[in-house]
């Protein structure tokens, strides 16, 4: 049985959600319109929209906690610990990023903080995640392991493939499917015969649930028991999340695109995360509008203060740095 | 025209429950087959036309596609859908007004509440394909179907096989209401969160209509202490938290849980019962409405709810009477 602390849920706890569900909207609209300017170059997957998901999925990992990102994974990052000044840096191909500037927006990582990679793949990082969870529990070592993903990583055979064996093996995984109903420009139902990515879950031999994705208590709560499940030895679990990004696949145009109306855009963003959430917290009496004015005002701050970090900050040398941090040394 | 409606609850079977507890999963494969049951059912009674509810799923406009359409009109309704109950609930009302003849509701508690508040004096036959269901029925679809439709032909009578359901009406601040079906506890706390509820040192007090010792879910804390049927008027209260009870509960299928019992008692019909925050108020198992510190909820026990077809009186009745039976 799951865990017995539930409906009631501590203030750190709820100031946590809310900070990193802002640490994630302030420096994904900072670095939108950098990229706009092209002061970050190459392509930007924005997780605008999506805080929900990660907050919640992270606020119920341990710090020590392992997790797998996809191509959208700043969010992910800043909801692990990541800081604002070496993934600012990063994102502009500079050598003071978390990668030195060698891997960019889209395969930004930290081991230190257990962020084992954002990943170009789409799917990529589900197998990397099992292969984490399988080595915590051949070293029982206690650690679990949550892969991030989208709905459409879910038609890769790569995830067919990680999610089978981490059933198979009874590995220490949380599955947290993204379903933003898009992969890339495709919608859902031409790819899928089925709308809920929980269904498929029964297949390979574990529970599959839906939840609210806009709303984070709600995340939190089912990650919670997911996580609990997995740390005591009962296997995967798998919650798809239903949730929505706000822009474009790649880029900061929200309305006018081809794939999908202007109409359904403004009706998920009427659900923004963060909005909701401040409004639950108001009404709760654990934080007024006024205090999350200051909370945005000082995340802001150090967004800014980040900004001018990154672009304070050197490229990497060519002529002692490309072909540093290739291949593993070893020792 | 004789109508059967048919309204599903795409979410059924697969929120949080699965994880919290030892739910079974009902993907949407299954419940396309169980709706296509259900209307192989009703067509058989003979009705001419089924009217539904296209949901986010489209599960019903799936199940129907394989059924042949040359003695049935099959038409959805038009309006918008959100992929919320109130989709359910304004189904139900749009159904009431095209003069449906008994509607076919597959869902758990919650999707009948939606109903029941589109459309309460609904003639509906529910059927469970979600999780600790009290309210709707565990059984095959294709009898629930033709039941459906043996009344909407008025080939049974609506008032010799269907009994008025109780339900628990809930008046709040600013003269807005709503109900219950089966029961309405207050829990601590502040959130919706996922509306399930495992945590049962966070109960409050609780209302129940329904407290049959055969169900799963919160109405089976009341169930321990007092039996109340479905058919019987009347319910209970009860006040959870440090007491000089306790009780052993299924409080999700296959999850025994101890309860601390401070008191209970019997309810009678149109007695109100006055509930005052701050907690949250969970209706029929999911938490729904958050009230505030000193606000409160009114909450009486009514006979006013749907029309419910008892489907073995229905094929009783139908059987009878030689319904199926044709001489050569």
């Amino acid at each position: 049985m799951a865990t017995k602390e539930q409906t009631k849920i501590s203030k750190e706890v709820l100031f946590d959600l809310h900070r990193r569900m802002v640490r994630i909207r302030l420096l994904e609209e900072a670095a939108g319109r950098l990229a706009s300017e092209a002061r970050i170059p190459g392509f930007i997957h924005l997780y605008v929209g999506e805080e929900a998901v990660a907050a919640g999925g992270c606020v119920a990992l341990k710090p020590e906690d392992q997790i797998t990102s996809t191509h959208r994974g700043h969010g992910h990052l800043v909801a692990k610990g990541g800081q604002f000044k070496p993934m600012m840096a990063e994102f502009m191909g500079k050598a003071t990023g978390y990668c030195k500037g060698k891997g960019g927006s889209m395969h930004i990582s930290d081991l230190d903080l257990g962020m084992l990679g954002a990943n170009g793949i789409v799917g990529g990082g589900v197998p990397h995640a099992v292969g984490a969870a399988f080595a915590n529990k051949y070293k029982n070592n206690g650690l679990i392991t949550m892969a991030f993903f989208g709905d459409g990583s879910t038609n890769i055979g790569a995830f067919h493939e990680a999610a089978n064996m981490a059933c198979a093996l009874h590995l220490p995984v949380v599955f947290m499917c993204e379903n933003n109903e898009y992969a890339e420009y495709t919608a859902r139902d031409r790819v899928m015969a089925i709308t809920d990515v929980a269904d498929r879950a029964v297949a390979y031999g574990m529970p599959g649930v839906i939840v609210d994705g806009m709303d984070v208590v709600a995340v939190y709560e089912a990650a919670r028991v997911a996580v609990e499940r997995a740390r005591n030895g009962e296997g995967p679990s798998m919650i798809e999340c239903k949730t929505y990004r706000f822009y474009n696949h790649a880029g900061v145009d929200a309305f006018g695109t081809p794939y999908r109306s202007d109409e359904e855009v403004r009706e998920w963003m009427e659900r923004d995360p963060i909005k909701l959430f401040e409004a639950q917290l108001a009404k709760a009496k654990v934080l007024s509008e006024e205090q999350a004015k200051e909370i945005h005002a000082e995340i802001q701050a150090e967004v800014d203060e980040a900004i001018e970090f990154a672009e304070a900050s050197p490229m990497p040398d060519p002529s002692s740095d490309m072909l540093t941090d290739v291949y593993t040394e070893v020792s | 025209m004789t109508t059967v409606g048919i309204i599903a609850s795409p979410t059924a079977g697969k929120d949080v429950r699965r994880l919290v507890g030892h739910a079974g999963s009902t993907g949407d494969v299954d419940k396309i087959a169980i709706i296509r049951r259900a209307a192989l059912g009703a067509i058989e009674s003979g009705v001419e036309k089924i009217l539904f509810l296209d949901d986010t799923r489209h599960l019903i406009q799936r199940a129907l596609e394989k059924i042949s359409k040359s003695n049935i009109s099959m038409e959805p309704i038009t309006q918008a859908v959100m992929g919320t109950g109130r989709d359910s609930q304004k189904a139900a009302a749009a159904m009431k007004e095209a003069g449906v003849g008994s509607v076919i509701v597959f869902g758990g508690d919650g999707t009948n509440r939606d109903v029941a508040k589109g459309w309460i004096d609904a003639p509906m036959v529910p059927l469970s394909v979600g999780t600790n269901n009290v309210f709707p029925f565990h059984m095959e679809s294709t009898i629930g179907g033709i039941a459906a439709g043996l009344v909407a032909r008025g080939i049974v009578p609506l008032n010799e096989v269907a009994e008025r359901a109780k339900i628990i009406r809930v008046d709040l601040a600013g003269g807005h209401n709503d109900l219950a079906l089966v029961d309405l506890v207050l829990v601590e706390g502040d959130f919706i969160g996922s509306r399930a509820i495992w945590d049962v040192t966070n109960l409050k007090e609780g209302i129940f209509a329904i407290a049959e010792p055969t169900a799963v879910g919160l109405s089976s804390i009341a169930a321990t202490l007092q039996t109340i049927g479905r058919d019987e008027d009347g319910g209970v209260y009860v006040q959870m938290g440090l007491g000089n009870q306790t009780v052993r509960a299924p409080i999700a299928p296959g999850s025994f849980e101890t309860v601390q019992i401070r008191s209970h008692r019997k309810l009678v019909l149109n007695e109100p019962v006055t509930i005052t925050g701050p907690g949250v108020l969970a209706f029929d198992g999911e938490r729904d409405y958050i009230l505030s510190e000193d606000e409160n909820a009114i909450a009486t026990i009514l006979r006013e709810g749907p029309w419910v077809i008892n489907t073995q009186k229905a094929m009783d009745l139908a059987n009878l009477n030689n319904y199926f039976v044709s001489s050569n």
